[in-house]
């Protein structure tokens, strides 16, 4: 885990901290529920790096361009 | 398997008439269901947007949206710190962009993932594959 120092309202860190007394939890747990209930409600099930692979597995036809040359010499064009 | 995608791989997979595309789209549905690890290094992200640019592409933004999905690793001091040292150790013949590429994945402890022939034969300080040998390898575990 990585330690990290955030700032909550007075009246959040007090209702968060009762409602960790009275749930026999940590505030910090209390926090780490609400951090991934964020992200589930942002990405769904998928991480954001599953979300990004899932776009490119299903890359939408209508965003493909004809190149004008392959890939390749024009990756190679932008490093020579 | 954790792995590092070159600019070329994401460029034909956005084309429609590289001569990769159709491995290359094949690739990206493989990684998707294996739920592969993959790193980028911003330089590729770079790369990507500039040829999809000039190749005229109309909607940058959610190519760039969905980049920042994946974790990037910088060119910052502790790459080149790096670079210095395999620098002064051996004989280096890979252009500087594709230097950076191959330790972004050397770095990350990472497969470097590229259809690009001068790098496939020149990289040495990371494993390399092509999209089509990782599919290869992949179906035969």
């Amino acid at each position: 885990m990585i330690r990290t120092q955030i700032y909550l309202p007075e009246d959040v860190h007090t209702s968060l901290q009762k409602l960790a007394n009275k749930k026999g939890t940590t505030l910090s747990k209390l926090i780490r529920e609400g951090a991934e209930t964020v992200l589930k409600k942002h990405y769904g099930k998928k991480t954001p790096q599953q979300k990004a692979l899932h776009f490119l597995a299903n890359y939408p036809d209508e965003l493909r361009i004809k190149l004008t040359k392959s890939a390749v010499e024009l990756v190679r064009e932008q490093r020579n | 398997m954790k792995l590092v995608i070159d600019s070329s791989v994401f460029i034909s997979h956005m084309g429609t008439n590289d001569e990769f595309t159709p491995t290359s789209q094949l690739f990206f549905k493989i990684l998707f269901e294996n739920k592969e690890k993959v790193v980028i290094p911003t330089l590729v992200i770079a790369e990507t947007l500039t040829v999809l640019k000039q190749q005229q592409h109309l909607n940058l933004q959610i190519i760039f949206k969905n980049f920042q999905d994946f974790d990037a690793i910088p060119l910052d001091m502790g790459l080149l710190e790096k670079l210095r040292g395999i620098l002064l150790k051996s004989t280096v013949t890979l252009k500087a962009s594709d230097l950076v590429i191959a330790l972004t994945a050397k770095v990350a402890d990472a497969v470097l993932i590229s259809w690009d022939k001068r790098m496939l034969t020149e990289t040495s300080i990371c494993p390399i594959l092509t999209p089509k040998q990782y599919i290869v390898k992949v179906k035969s575990n």
